[in-house]
């Protein structure tokens, strides 16, 4: 070998030892190395095949309770739920917040692109995927407790006729499958009904719970009320005792368990309880069923805050069904049956012992008496359920029933005319599915329509 | 186990790193040297700290203080020696060294103000500029700090470097920045930079912590950035994009930016001491909150007080002088706003001997934001409480205090071998008030209060003790938003050890692990009985929240240097890098803590608690081969591999290359190089770098909840997120390329470059069906996000004489962004929403319906197909304001049924001029520096706000304000489509940033302190600014540091600094 080729070979030898060293770090990472580096703690998430047994389904259940309990009152302060939302479209709030996306409803004259009525629509449809979700859970351990299962039932179809009587005819459920989102097909308001009931027949047949069996009588009742279907609503809740009741519970523990209706009302000033609203609302204000009480401004600095007496703590429960409830589907009954009388007996018979839960502001309440014309006496039915189901998310179904089967015309039921902050009442009679739900291929746009009941 | 896992982790990855050194093997048994000295060719003087290289070896060194070097030791043979230094020509010699002999080359450096020789710092080691193929920003923060007088390092990099836009978020001392570098990349992750302080990653979030803050701050949030002492440092190197930032590893894709810090240098210990002193002013020019009063028989409607325009329109009301009132608390003898002090007092000492060198230095640095108390408000509160005197956070609700400490030290372990420990402690604490989109702001409170002071019964707040009326404010009296205490202390610790060695004539070893500790604690108070009356604050409020995270850093690298024929050089580099980033939050919360108590546990409600954990690590290794021609053509090759913990299963690493050519067209010698065309270097580079997906993002999971149920409060969970297995990280590919020129014998310098970057596999959060509940999205590599643009550097020594010198530079940059494709995602819609992420178009854009024009007394709007939502233009309502009497009905304004985009959010154009002039052999130094921003949009919404929910601006009720101002107003208020079109605005402007003059006092001045030097500098910033935007200041965001989300929003505009620094060193 001569000089210079030694010499260039002593120049390579580096490279060579260079290359070889670059070769460490690859083979390292095939021998387990990289796995066992790269290894992260992840201790606030909860992975899915950590809820395959008997606490595991307990959790998912506890969940749902949360997410069904959230989605229908809110929380503190931050989001708001079912029953605030379909109370600011109706005659029971009116809108004491800044917030353009809040006047929208209030005014009736929402837009899809709403971005709070986004969350009010997914978070009560989350709480229809974690009842069934807590379900499947529940029903796939060894020794299935049914009472808890037909409890998941019944949470899971409320969430149905929740959205039936809130949103426009035509609304999809989508639904997780092993972790992949399958796009629903939209439902129609009587078909969402009519999963309803099929879910509490299921929780009827699943169980013999009295409470569990109470509160399906009264969720299937209502979907049928919504249905049209009268006769077989009455007797739906005939075996539901007047003394009956089920409420959601709620705590002054953190925010999402706290009752959003008294929060936002008490704590926040952004809702305010309605009287007389445009023209056509009734006089909440003096009515001891939904008594309010004058507390300076509201948020806005521009409307009078009435606090509603009906829930002055955090923790108040907030009534899903009671006996109240199904003796004026039977009221309803018989009102569509022709017995007026019937009517106004089951009427007063409530008002002259009314059960020990029913909120009353320590008033007695007098008796009724028949205002002599059928549009008079739907008037009081539905005036009687307003004050005795006030804020519990039932009045819109109520004014969209009064369009859609007693033939009113919405501008005589919903608030109307000139509205308080400028500008007038639309024509809004549902609220619409949001903007999300269009990347759900098989959702129309065109056939979610807000002015139809 | 994991500890025991985690631990291996380490131990392996400094293994892989010392086994990078162990190839240092055995010291030379041949101890020849080379040695010389450097001086200036005008004076003679030595000159310190130039670069020694010697062409085709690792063998290198920095020369002394009086110019001299060594290096040693160094085998037989002849070399090459170039010396490479700031402000001066470079210049090679050669030399022949005889076996155990010592041989001596000297060096007399021409001066020439800007040459491309320069050493730049990349993920390799340090290189000379000539040999990068990207453009490189380099800031010589030590000289800027002196004279500039930056606030922090945000202000510092300001304007200086083309392509890196630096956008404040308000002008409240303490509060955040954004930084994007030649655009944004990506839509879903963060676009910020990575922060690489002497090697090591340090926590760069623009917002408090990966949890959010526990501060209610109503927008504004913390830059970790600004934690880093300006004075401390000694230059900061901007790697612009993906075809530089390879080697950084991931997230690197947004760009670095590289600190250095100050280092000691060997010979006579030189002390400094500096004090700055100055005051900040609020110079917002608010408007003025209008009413014009309804009245019925002579007294106000409480229902509907306002007497507007479309309200005299409609008939409702009549115009009358009696009716018309105005007020503008911000500027009032109330006003919130006071002047803030702003001092520094520093020192630092450097120094060392040939075989150890220190830095030390410590600063104390408080500044009072420019809100206090006013008196009258004082006398109030101190009424109301009974109380003789307020306490100090309530006088001064905004401040920071910090105290830096800093440690760097460099031992010459042996001839070849040097171990440098850097430590920075920082103490801060830090004061915020409330603004931007929060009832408890202050400014907030001014902007929406009505038009008139109204006295209220039964509401002292509004009532001052002699009797005037209060502000009747939108929310909240300066007193009580005062009384809302918003504190963050942290406490900081960056510090590494770097251990370099040269074993043999070819070989270079580096290792280096460090760390980057932050750990905040932040405190939220409103005491009992104080401070704004909403809910139920008034009863008292206390959240605490403690965040701590960690960034650990370990990397090892080594570089071969041959010189394989005449005139071929290579250079061999291969490392591997270890990251991991741990970040934990717990904080506690109450309400309702009653008198006196001002504790979590005396809340009347339960206090909540929550906790978080956020872990990241990676593992990466790279070789890079650069092989250089004559020292005039350079090329350069490099691959980087790497795993990361947030990658999905079923995806394994990512390998990005990069290439990059760096050509000195001048060097040859049939360039015709000549006085005015003196260098000349074209360079183009391709490279790719990736951004890292969240920590979860990949994995189908659970959140736990609090919950109801029959039994009770207990624990339950729900889904929080579907899993992706495929998920992998964001791609940005870059080709860039550009010329350097050094015209008129290098007095003039122009560097310009083109760039093309594209994101790809960008991830997209595909919104879920809304009746799928929640998850609500799923997060997908779909995407794809292109940028393009040019920038360019002008700098001129236009006058060099020892009486006068004059320079002038003028940088910029033309990025232009497109959205290529969101995987058919239909358009991402968000902030208000007015800003879109749209195929085609500008990423984080805004949209709106335009405003086409207005026809009097037509109705022009009734029919619009958008009225179905909106009520205003309904018949009845348009028949009584529809009449041709010059004010504008919402019916009348003619609005484009579709969206249009109506620009960007963020500047694509940025321009900086700047200039200094040189007096009396420096004695004297004047420096400006003008700031330009354009093509782009600003969402007014403050005066969106207050027109339609305070309903106080002018445009509202006098119809001799502006027509577009009206015109817009009635679009947004009245008309069916609500388009906020009129108030997205163009936010272009231009900003008189800097003005700074140093007087350098003569030396016999500091002789007769015993001192070497004494200088003086006088700097104002923020002194002038030229804008069609209509809004108190362009450039503020109400939404802090948010990734796109923009917007004025009640938000405290940019003060004004005039500040002293005095500096004296020994």
């Amino acid at each position: 070998m001569t000089n210079t080729a030694k010499e260039r070979l002593m120049r390579l030898r580096p490279l060579l030892g260079l290359a070889a060293a670059a070769l460490v770090a690859p083979l390292a990472g095939c021998s387990g190395f990289a796995d066992d580096i790269l290894e992260v703690n992840t201790p606030d998430i909860v992975t899915p095949d950590a809820l395959n047994n008997a606490t595991g389904a307990a959790a998912l259940r506890s969940g749902a309770f949360g997410d069904f309990a959230f989605a229908y009152a809110g929380d503190n302060g931050g989001t708001e739920g079912m029953i605030l939302t379909t109370g600011l479209v109706t005659d029971e709030f009116v809108n004491g917040d800044t917030f353009s996306t809040r006047q929208e409803p209030d005014q009736r004259n929402m837009d899809f692109n709403n971005g709070t009525l986004q969350g009010v629509f997914r978070n009560i449809q989350r709480a229809r995927e974690s009842a069934r979700r807590a379900r499947l859970a529940l029903a796939a351990l060894p020794s299935p407790n049914p009472v808890q299962i037909a409890e998941m039932l019944n949470l899971e179809a409320f969430s149905y006729v929740l959205i039936g009587e809130a949103y426009c005819g035509h609304v999809p459920f989508s639904e997780d499958k092993d972790g992949q989102v399958v796009s629903g097909d939209p439902l129609t308001t009587d078909q969402i009904m009519d999963v309803a009931i099929a879910k509490f027949d299921s929780a009827l047949a699943g169980t013999t719970d009295a409470t569990q069996l109470n509160l399906a009588r009264i969720g299937k009742a209502r979907a049928q009320l919504n249905k049209g279907q009268f006769a077989a609503a009455a007797a739906t809740v005939q075996a539901v005792p007047t003394s009956f009741r089920y409420a959601l519970n709620y705590s002054t523990s953190v925010g999402r368990t706290q009752n959003g209706v008294m929060v936002f009302s008490w704590v926040s000033f952004r809702w305010s309880d309605a009287n007389n609203e445009g023209t056509n609302g009734l006089p909440y204000h003096t009515e001891p069923r939904s008594a309010a009480r004058r507390q300076g401004q509201a948020f806005d600095a521009a409307i009078p805050l009435w606090l509603p007496l009906k829930y002055p703590d955090r923790a108040t429960p907030i009534t899903l069904a009671d006996g109240i409830e199904a003796r004026l589907i039977e009221a309803e009954a018989a009102l569509r049956g022709g017995n007026s009388t019937s009517m106004l007996s089951i009427l007063n018979a409530l008002r002259s012992a009314p059960p020990s839960y029913a909120f009353t502001n320590g008033q007695a309440l007098g008796q009724v008496t028949d205002p002599g014309t059928a549009v008079g006496r739907e008037n009081l039915l539905f005036a009687e359920r307003a004050y005795w189901m006030f804020g519990t998310s039932h009045r819109l179904g109520d004014l969209r029933r009064l369009v859609r089967q007693y033939n009113r015309g919405a501008e005589t039921v919903f608030p109307t005319g000139v509205y308080v902050k400028g500008g007038n009442y639309g024509g809004n009679v549902n609220i619409p599915v949001p903007v999300d739900e269009q990347n759900n291929p098989k959702f129309k746009r065109e056939s979610c329509v807000t002015g139809q009941a | 186990m994991t500890t025991f896992l985690r631990l291996r982790g380490w131990a392996t990855a400094l293994a892989v790193s010392a086994g990078l050194l162990a190839v240092t093997g055995a010291a030379h048994a041949q101890q020849a040297s080379i040695t010389g000295r450097i001086t200036d060719a005008g004076t003679g003087q030595g000159l310190t700290s130039a670069r020694v290289l010697v062409t085709g070896t690792a063998y290198s060194t920095n020369s002394g203080p009086d110019g001299r070097f060594t290096i040693r030791p160094v085998n037989q043979g002849t070399y090459e020696v170039r010396v490479v230094l700031v402000g001066y020509e470079s210049q090679k010699k050669t030399v022949t060294v005889a076996a155990g002999q010592a041989a001596t080359v000297d060096f007399a450096l021409v001066a020439s103000p800007f040459q491309l020789e320069e050493i730049v710092t990349t993920a390799t080691g340090e290189q000379r500029k000539v040999e990068v193929g990207n453009a490189t920003a380099t800031i010589k923060a030590a000289e800027v700090v002196e004279t500039a007088q930056p606030q922090n390092l945000a202000s510092l990099l300001q304007g200086r470097a083309a392509g890196v836009s630096i956008m404040q978020g308000s002008g409240t001392v303490g509060t955040g920045t954004r930084i994007r570098i030649r655009g944004v990349n990506s839509i879903n992750l963060s676009n910020e930079p990575i922060i690489i302080v002497d090697g090591i990653r340090t926590d760069n979030s623009s917002s408090t912590s990966p949890f959010g803050s526990g501060l209610g701050t109503g927008g504004q949030q913390v830059s970790r950035l600004n934690d880093i002492n300006p004075d401390d440092i000694e230059n900061i190197e901007v790697v612009k994009g993906p075809s530089a930032a390879t080697l950084y590893g991931p997230a690197a894709a947004n760009g670095v930016v590289v600190v250095t810090t100050k280092k000691g240098k060997g010979g006579k210990t030189k002390w400094n001491f500096y004090t700055e002193q100055g005051r900040a002013n609020d110079r917002g020019n608010y408007p003025d909150n209008w009413l014009w009063t309804r009245t019925t028989n002579g007294q106000v409607s409480a229902a509907n007080p306002r007497c507007r325009l479309q309200d005299i329109a409609q008939g409702v009301c009549t115009e009358s002088a009696a009716i018309k009132t105005t007020d503008n608390p911000l500027l009032s003898e109330e006003t919130p706003f006071a002047p803030g002090w702003r001092m520094q007092y520093g020192a630092n000492v450097a120094g060392g001997t040939e075989s150890l060198n220190y830095f030390i230095s410590g600063e104390f640095e408080n500044e009072d934001g420019v809100f206090s108390m006013p008196a009258p408000e004082e006398a109030r509160l101190l009424r109301q409480s009974g109380r003789t005197e307020l306490r100090g956070d309530e006088i001064t609700p905004s401040r920071q205090r910090r105290v830096n400490v800093r440690s760097n030290v460099t031992a010459q372990l042996s001839s070849t071998t040097q171990v440098q420990v850097n430590a920075g402690y920082l103490y801060g604490r830090l004061r915020l008030p409330v603004n931007d989109n929060s009832v408890l702001g202050t400014i907030t409170s001014g902007y929406a209060g009505t038009g008139r002071r109204i006295v209220q019964t039964g509401t002292e707040a509004q009532f001052y003790p002699d009797g005037r009326p209060g502000w009747n404010t939108g929310f909240t009296n300066p007193g009580d938003a005062f009384q809302n205490l918003n504190d963050q202390d942290n406490e900081r610790i960056t510090g590494n050890a770097t251990v370099t060695s040269r074993p043999l004539k070819w070989l270079n070893a580096r290792a280096l692990i460090g760390v980057d500790f932050v750990n905040l604690s932040e405190r939220q108070n409103q005491r009992f009985n104080e401070g704004p009356n909403f809910a139920d604050r008034r009863l008292g409020l206390n959240t605490l929240t403690e965040f701590r995270t960690y960034n650990y850093t370990a990397e090892g690298s080594a570089t071969g240097t041959f010189q394989l024929t005449d005139g071929l050089v290579s250079k061999t580099t291969a490392g591997a890098q270890y990251l991991r980033g741990l970040a934990y939050f717990t904080q506690g919360s109450a309400t309702q803590l009653g008198f006196g108590a001002n504790v979590l546990r005396t809340g009347a409600l339960a206090p909540t608690v929550s906790e978080g954990t956020n872990e990241n690590a990676t593992w990466g290794y790279f070789v890079e081969e650069q092989l250089s021609w004559k020292d005039r053509l350079f090329l350069t090759g490099a691959l980087r591999r790497d795993q990361n913990s947030a990658y999905g299963g079923q995806f394994g690493a990512v390998t990005t290359p990069k290439a990059s050519i760096s050509y000195l067209l001048s060097e040859e010698g049939w360039f015709p190089r000549g006085d005015f065309l003196s260098n000349v270097r074209v360079r183009g580079a391709y490279g790719q770098s990736s951004l890292t997906p969240g920590v979860t993002t990949a994995l189908a999971f659970f959140g736990t909840v609090t919950a109801v149920t029959p039994e009770g409060v207990g624990a339950g969970v729900n889904l929080s997120n579907f899993a992706n297995s495929q998920l992998k990280p964001e791609v940005s590919t870059e080709y860039e390329g550009g010329i350097d020129l050094g015209l008129f014998k290098n007095r003039v310098n122009v560097e310009a470059t083109y760039f093309y970057k594209k994101t790809t596999d960008a991830l997209i959060a595909r919104t879920l069906p809304a009746s799928i509940g929640v998850p609500t999205t799923y997060t997908e590599n779909i995407g794809s996000i292109r940028n393009k643009g040019f920038e360019w550097v002008v700098n001129a020594q236009i006058l060099n004489g020892r009486d006068v010198a004059w320079d002038l530079g003028f940088s910029g940059s033309m990025t232009r962004n497109n959205v290529l494709s969101l995987g058919g995602v239909p358009p991402i819609i968000f902030n208000d929403p007015q800003q879109r992420h749209q195929e085609g178009y500008i990423a984080g854009s805004y949209w709106e319906r335009k405003i086409t024009g207005w026809q009097d007394g037509v109705n022009v709007g009734a029919n619009s197909p958008i009225a179905s939502w909106r009520s205003f233009c309904t018949a009845a309502a348009a028949t009584q304001a529809i009449k041709a009497d010059g004010i504008i009905a919402g019916c009348e304004v003619v609005v484009d049924t579709g969206f249009t985009e109506t620009g960007s959010s963020f500047p694509l154009n940025e321009f900086a001029f700047n200039t200094g002039v040189s007096l009396l052999n420096n004695m004297f130094r004047v420096q400006a520096l003008f700031d330009y921003r354009g093509n782009y949009r600003m969402a007014n919404l403050t005066e969106s706000f207050r027109c339609t929910s305070s309903q106080n601006c002018r445009e509202l009720y006098d119809n001799t304000a502006p027509e577009a101002e009206r015109l817009g107003l009635a679009a947004r208020f009245f008309h069916p489509s609500a388009t906020r079109y009129a108030y997205q605005e163009d936010g272009s402007f231009l900003r008189f940033r800097e003005l700074a003059v140093t007087f350098n006092a003569p030396r016999d001045w500091a002789r007769a302190i015993t001192a070497d030097r004494i200088s003086v500098t006088l700097a104002g910033r923020n002194l002038g600014l030229w804008t069609d935007y209509t809004g108190v200041d362009p450039e503020v965001n109400g939404q802090g540091n948010a990734n796109f989300s923009q917007r004025d929003f009640m938000t405290q505009p940019p003060v004004r600094y005039f500040t002293m620094r005095f500096n004296v060193g020994f």
